[in-house]
């Protein structure tokens, strides 16, 4: 049963194969390459106090292939899976074989269990093979970026889970609508709607978020903007970057702990710094919403940013670095569970096709 | 001796559509069954039936006395050729002979090679290259290589030219032969089956018009022509069939037990083309709402 079902798998073994050398040449070539920057950079930088004022060594096109191979590895395993799939039994009930198929000696049910687990096992192996090329060659820019959880997907175990997920998408779609192409448009937009629904609302739930903070002079992005709510202007802090954690979110409070509006932020400056709080010729209406400006006078600025200091803070919540690989097992776990529920409900499913 | 197939009140519906119903037949062991009827009659429903590749919607199937496509060990007991014959055709021959060693633990490779070898076909040939009457011939030998048995074709001929419909035939009967397998064949053309078959089942209008020996329903049914006279007026055993008068003269299609002695008749026998197709003709052509207009046809 397996010997059959890996000769009709060695079409899609190969354009595997051929995908996943040709990824990692790539990467084998271009990986040392950039870990050299990265190691002759790291050490200048030690050198100095802070490592954020390093001159960045890598070159545009380092950026291109960086960006690049890990768009394939988000894209990849998903199409692969898809196209994989999808035409699995569909195709067989779309050209008439699944007569041949199905009345051999093995029951349909294991027929498909054996398809599936050879041409499964193939499409997250390729998956979990393109990620390792990538994920290693990448890490010396990853490293510099400190930004993990914005590759998050892209990344180690997580694409092979998405792979597993798209092929069992593939496999129970053709399985009940019995066309190839009907079933691979009705996969792509199953398997998006997932990888939402994760990305979206529960990756967040996978590790306990850290709460902390932050005093206002580490925000990024402090200025003053004119908000349309209140018709006045108001102050603004970005949140602030902490190093390779994932950001959940980010709150101006005052000293109370309660989270400012921006009513009351408008009324402190208005208080406070009346000279900000007039805004670019002192009517706020004026500018764009949404347009930072800085003030006519700097020193008016500081000392209004100084006294802001002194009541508000920013309240963050964020999932630390240290939880990186927890939520990398989690996420590639919920997705290898659905596949393997889906795989489980195409072949209860298999026995009652086509009555 | 278990039944080769055994039905009891067999139906199939797809939605509102009757494709088989109320079907009761019995084809007794060893036999070379023949399945004929009109296209749409329910042959090729009755015999995914009989497979497994659909399940009834009323009454039940038996096939060699148990249910279709139970378990692995059923499936390996029934061959099956489907209709138009269908192959993997990115895969050579070689590789359906793999497939069907890997499927069936009966296989038997030297039966599977020397069939190849009568048939001259190239093992690495893909199967989507080879002709109409080849991939045929190459489903059969799938078909009889995991040593059924009961063979079960569902109209294997029916795309094929006249040659390779012969040369399939006579592969055909020379397994069946060889093997002692037994076998369910259906056609929309009889002139196919009566070489071959020793037992006819005639299916139209999606019931069982008529089932029984070869020779035993040549041997008892009579075309009797002669003076007008009204069917009823025949004796209780002789059962009509069909019968067309003009002003003076009848023709009568009875089935009889024992021969005609009337002197008034002329009486003949049939050929089996003509014996079926009157049973067609009863069923209706497929359709059962056009059965009451074309008996009324007749008996004009």
């Amino acid at each position: 049963m397996i010997r059959f079902a890996w000769l009709q798998s060695r079409t899609q073994t190969a354009v595997a194969g051929v995908a996943v050398a040709v990824v990692t040449l790539i990467t084998l070539i271009t990986g040392p390459h950039l870990g050299h920057l990265y190691s002759t950079t790291l050490a200048s930088c030690r050198a100095h106090p802070d490592c954020s004022t390093t001159i960045n060594p890598f070159s545009n096109d380092d950026y291109a292939l960086f960006g690049a191979l890990g768009v394939l590895v988000l894209v990849m395993p998903a199409i692969a899976g898809l196209f994989w799939g999808a035409p699995l039994v569909a195709r067989e009930l779309e050209s008439g074989t699944y007569r041949l198929a199905w009345t051999q000696s093995v029951r349909r049910s294991r027929w498909l269990a054996s398809k599936i687990a050879v041409l499964g096992l193939v499409s997250v192996a390729a998956a979990g093979l393109l990620s390792l090329a990538v994920s290693w060659s990448a890490r010396s820019i990853d490293l510099t970026k400190a930004d993990r959880f914005r590759y998050f997907d892209q990344r180690d175990i997580v694409p092979l889970s998405y792979a597993a997920f798209a092929f069992a998408v593939g496999v129970l779609m053709g399985l009940l609508i019995r066309r190839v192409l009907p079933a691979l448009g009705a996969s792509l937009a199953t398997f998006v709607a997932g990888r939402f629904v994760e990305e979206e609302w529960l990756r967040s739930h996978l590790a306990a978020a850290t709460h902390s903070t932050f005093a206002l002079s580490d925000a990024s992005g402090l200025g003053f903007t004119v908000d349309p709510g209140v018709g006045g202007v108001v102050f603004q802090a970005g949140a602030p970057h902490i190093q390779n954690s994932y950001l959940l979110s980010a709150q101006e409070v005052d000293r109370s702990g309660h989270v400012a509006t921006a009513a009351s932020l408008h009324q402190f400056l208005l208080r406070y710094c009346p000279s900000v709080a007039q805004g670019p010729q002192g009517g706020g209406g004026a500018t764009p919403a949404g347009a930072s400006h800085a003030p006519a006078d700097p020193s008016a600025f500081n000392a209004c940013i100084g006294r802001l200091s002194a009541v508000y803070h920013e309240s963050v919540s964020y999932i630390a670095p240290g939880k990186y690989w927890s939520m990398q097992w989690a996420e590639t776990g919920i997705f290898l569970v659905t596949a393997l529920a889906l795989v489980g409900l195409a072949l209860w499913a298999i026995r009652r096709v086509p009555s | 001796m278990t039944a080769l197939l055994e039905a009891e009140g067999l139906g199939k519906r797809y939605g509102r559509r009757v494709a088989l119903s109320g079907c009761d037949v019995s084809i007794p062991a060893g036999r070379v069954a023949g399945l004929v009827g009109p296209n749409g009659a329910g042959k090729s429903t009755l015999i995914q039936l009989a497979v497994g590749l659909l399940q009834p919607t009323a009454g039940s199937i038996a096939v060699l006395g148990r249910r279709p496509a139970e378990d692995s060990a059923q499936l390996a007991r029934v061959g099956f050729v489907a209709q138009e014959t269908p192959t993997y055709p990115n895969l050579s021959v070689a590789q359906h002979l793999t497939m069907g060693a890997s499927l069936n633990p009966g296989w038997d490779p030297a039966l599977a090679r020397s069939r190849v070898e009568r048939l001259a076909l190239d093992p690495r040939q893909k199967a989507g290259s080879l002709s109409g009457g080849q991939q045929a011939q190459l489903a059969l030998t799938l078909a009889v290589s995991k040593r059924p048995e009961l063979l079960i074709l569902d109209e294997p001929v029916a795309s094929l030219d006249p040659l390779a419909r012969r040369e399939f035939l006579q592969g055909l009967m020379e397994t069946v032969a060889e093997h002692n397998t037994a076998v369910v064949v259906s056609s929309h053309l009889i002139s196919d089956l009566e070489r071959v078959c020793d037992y006819l089942v005639v299916l139209a209008g999606s019931r069982v018009q008529l089932a029984g020996e070869v020779a035993e329903l040549l041997g008892s049914h009579y075309l009797l022509s002669g003076p007008r006279r009204d069917s009823s007026r025949l004796p209780a055993d002789q059962i009509v069939i069909e019968e067309s008068h003009t002003d003076r003269q009848s023709t009568i299609l009875v089935r009889s037990p024992r021969p005609i002695l009337d002197p008034a008749w002329t009486t003949k026998t049939l050929s089996l083309e003509d014996l079926v197709l009157a049973y067609m003709r009863r069923g209706g052509a497929g359709t059962p709402g056009l059965s009451h207009r074309s008996n009324l046809e007749v008996v004009a």
